[in-house]
């Protein structure tokens, strides 16, 4: 019974550990990072925007006058929302040019490049519409440890489901005969 | 999640027995990657091994232009 829940409150305490990031490496984190930096800005509704507006000015009365005043206060407070907006854009990120426009609302995508393409991918996945084969697919590299092993990260994937590809770059030193864990299950053995 | 792995490996043969890099499971070689390959090259010695440890047809893909990009279009 003592053994039962000791290796109950052991899970328990494990998991309830191991579940503060998920089991995704640092690297991966670092990957999800730099692809997730959309932006999505508040689309403001008319009736915001004219809040603040006060309507109990009735001196000017004649219907061609209001109409007048009206589109251009209507164009006034509009080109001031603009300018604000391109302001506060400029100010918090100096890369968001599709706000800059004046669109309210806007998702904002990091350049494309031919560094960042594969046309092969094109040809050889014509009829799968897989991912990074004509969009950007761009490479993270990282130093796992200094001068001998590097990792470099890209994104591969169908439609909506898009995972990192990782390759390995190892230093051979001048060593006859070095040894590679892979996985847990496979070992090579290889003679240079 | 894999069974079993059947593995592939080149092996670039030299008479000059020195260091070199070893690249297991290639991604694709755009020239953002091939950049930082020749920066690691120009480092750490040329790339002698190429392994790829998996069977899958969008990883075997990758492995024929990395290959020629990389070890013979030089």
């Amino acid at each position: 019974m003592t053994n039962t829940l000791v290796h109950f409150f052991i899970v328990f305490l494990v998991s309830s550990l191991s579940t503060s990031h998920g089991f995704q490496s640092p690297q991966v984190l670092h990957l999800m990072r730099n692809i997730q930096c959309t932006k999505v800005f508040p689309r403001r509704t008319y009736l915001e925007t004219h809040k603040n507006k006060s309507y109990d000015n009735i001196d000017n009365f004649s219907p061609e006058f209001q109409s007048k005043q009206n589109r251009r206060s209507f164009m006034q407070s509009s080109a001031g929302a603009l300018l604000t907006t391109i302001a506060s854009t400029l100010s918090i990120s100096p890369d968001t040019s599709l706000a800059a426009s004046g669109v309210d609302t806007a998702i904002v995508t990091p350049a494309f490049s031919k560094e960042l393409s594969w046309p092969l991918g094109k040809v050889a996945f014509s009829l799968l519409p897989l991912a990074a084969t004509s969009t950007r697919r761009a490479t993270v590299e990282e130093c796992v440890i200094e001068n001998t092993i590097w990792t470099h990260d890209q994104i591969q994937g169908v439609v909506n489901v898009n995972v990192p590809v990782r390759q390995i770059v190892v230093k051979v030193r001048k060593v006859p005969i070095f040894i590679i864990f892979i996985s847990r299950y496979v070992c090579i053995h290889l003679k240079t | 999640m894999h069974s079993s792995k059947n593995i592939t490996l080149f092996q670039q043969l030299s008479n000059d027995a020195g260091g070199g890099l070893l690249v297991y499971n290639p991604v694709a070689p755009t020239p953002q990657l091939i950049q930082m390959m020749r920066r690691l090259e120009k480092d750490h010695g040329p790339v002698r091994h190429i392994i790829l440890g998996t069977v899958a047809l969008e990883h075997k893909v990758r492995i024929e232009s990395f290959f020629l990009k990389l070890l013979i279009l030089k």
